[in-house]
């Protein structure tokens, strides 16, 4: 079964009372739990905000990236599915699109 | 990495978010002074939109609440940096910062009551109108968002917004600072607590709607602070433990006042074996708790009307008599006539429909009872009780312009549909 690896960018949660965030927060665990239950999890973690750019063109090494706030990759998922229909209808499950996140799904090329 | 580790918590305490953040504005309020209590709110909301970034790919914390704690510190020390307003004073909070916030002692179970006691005091300063004050309190203390809020109250985001304003705007200017009442304030203070907490009850018990499930909270948020207060050597008085039983007492039967379509059902319909048992022995305690002393308040009474509706295995075998003394009780203290029109209800028990009747054509005038949808609607009932289906219906059709929400609406028509069918 092929890998997909979803990138998660930024979510908006500004504006959200504790007791809401708390609901958020509980659908995002229910969906991870899903996905490791059927056995399709190979991995989830969050990204740290900052970072180094590297740009080769003048092989510089800087601080970044400072990509606007949306376009920022928060975390990304890597999981297992038969194919894309598959991986976004899993996507489609995941709370992140509720809170205006976008997730970008990409095959991992077999080998 | 998030392992497939058995140990790790696999779902939150209900309301642990909102039950934390109460706490940390509390303390933080505390060590930032009153008038910043919006920055105490900022750096809990960052605090808690981290866990919401981070634990989907950790795993929930052996112990959640202490990862609330330290990234609520860490955050508070950044923002101490950030802010004009700390400049000069920025040491002394950090200090204060370190010593009261100690993630390793912070559980699910440790509340900072002291702090929490004394914004619940905070909030009810008499520079602040009552609506001020209930609204602050639903704010700092439990949490609530200004969109929570303004459901609770059925009212715009933009009233309550303006409220919270013009409470800040007396705060600078009245320098209301974060602090227990002296000595002789406190008597007076207290009473105002309760009177805010009843007003919280009353408007989270009004009406539970499905969707506004926010009602609910209200009532739960009002006992959680009346529990509190009654543990502190200030709150420990019969009256609370009058207005904390009364409050029990009412909660036992708000998972009964709705039927599973959402529709509205009243005391008659109410499945009593649904009743919260358990908080009902509780309601029962603090009754007994609060009859020590003398002294003899309205919650006094309404607690033990409440405690003989508990009792009463139904409607009919309820001692409505007993209620009804204990109503002319109440109405030698408050004389309103929203009390007259409950009084009436047992007096209709007792001495029959036309009695009350009677009596509630006498308040036809009232303009409180003008606007109150429970007033024609009372008087619809006892018509009907009377076989008087076109006077019901009369009664009925005035009460629709005055319900509030869809199931109370829903609830009338029911009534007023009843009655036409010949």
């Amino acid at each position: 079964m092929p890998t997909y690896m979803l990138l998660l960018k930024e979510g908006e949660y500004s504006g959200y009372s504790p007791e809401e965030m708390q609901k958020i927060l509980e659908k995002y665990m229910a969906w991870g739990k899903k996905l490791r239950d059927e056995g399709r999890h190979r991995a989830g973690e969050e990204l740290n905000k900052t970072g180094r750019v590297l740009r080769w063109e003048k092989n510089q090494v800087v601080d970044g990236p400072f990509t606007e706030t949306k376009e920022a990759v928060g975390g990304f998922y890597l999981i297992d599915a038969s194919d894309y229909d598959e991986a976004v209808a899993i996507s489609r499950g995941c709370p992140h699109l509720e809170f205006r996140g976008e997730i970008e799904i990409r095959e991992i090329i077999p080998h | 990495m998030f392992t497939e580790n058995a140990e790790k918590v696999e779902k939150l305490v209900d309301h642990l978010f909102r039950q934390k953040a109460s706490e940390i504005v509390a303390v933080l309020t505390g060590i930032f002074g009153f008038e910043n209590f919006d920055l105490a709110e900022d750096v809990v909301q960052e605090t808690l939109v981290k866990a919401l970034q981070r634990w989907p790919y950790t795993g929930i914390p052996q112990n959640p609440a202490g990862w609330i704690l330290q990234v609520a510190k860490n955050q508070a020390l950044d923002i101490l940096r950030r802010k004009a307003v700390f400049r000069d004073k920025e040491a002394r909070i950090a200090q204060a910062l370190d010593e009261r916030m100690q993630p390793a002692d912070y559980g699910i179970g440790t509340t900072f009551p002291d702090e929490q006691l004394t914004l619940l005091f905070t909030c009810c300063h008499p520079a602040f109108t009552q609506e001020m004050q209930v609204t602050l309190m639903l704010k700092t203390l439990c949490a609530l968002s200004v969109r929570e809020i303004s459901r609770a109250f059925l009212t715009q985001e933009s009233t309550i917004a303006q409220r919270l304003v013009r409470a800040r705007k007396r705060i600078q200017e009245q320098n209301i600072r974060f602090e227990f009442p002296e000595p002789k304030e406190i008597a007076p203070r207290l009473d105002t607590v309760l009177q805010v907490l009843y007003v919280m009850f009353n408007e989270g018990y009004a009406v539970t709607e499905g969707e506004n499930l926010i009602r609910g909270e209200l009532c739960n948020e009002a006992i959680r602070l009346c529990s509190l207060l009654v543990q502190s050597p200030e709150g420990n008085l019969p009256k609370t433990h009058a207005l904390l039983s009364l409050f029990l007492f009412q909660s036992a039967r708000l998972n009964t006042r709705t039927d599973q379509d959402g529709n509205l059902l009243q005391l008659p319909e109410q499945d009593r074996s649904l009743w919260d048992r358990q908080a009902i022995d509780q309601a029962f305690s603090h009754l007994e708790l609060s009859s020590q002393g003398d002294e003899f308040t309205r919650y006094h009474v309404e607690a033990g009307i409440a405690s003989l509706h508990a009792i009463a295995p139904s409607y009919g075998e309820t001692k409505w008599k007993e209620i009804l003394n204990l109503y002319d009780s109440l109405l030698e203290i408050d004389a309103s006539p929203i009390v007259q029109l409950n009084r009436c209800v047992a007096l209709s028990m007792v001495e029959g429909p036309q009695a009350a009747i009677d009596q509630l054509d006498d308040l036809r005038r009232d303009a409180v009872l003008a606007s109150y949808y429970l007033f024609p609607a009372t008087l619809a009932e006892l018509h009907l009780k009377l076989g008087d289906k076109r006077k019901a219906a009369d009664f009925y059709r005035m009460t629709l312009p005055l319900t509030r929400t869809l199931p109370e609406r829903a609830f009338i028509e029911r009534r007023l549909r009843e009655c036409e069918i010949a």
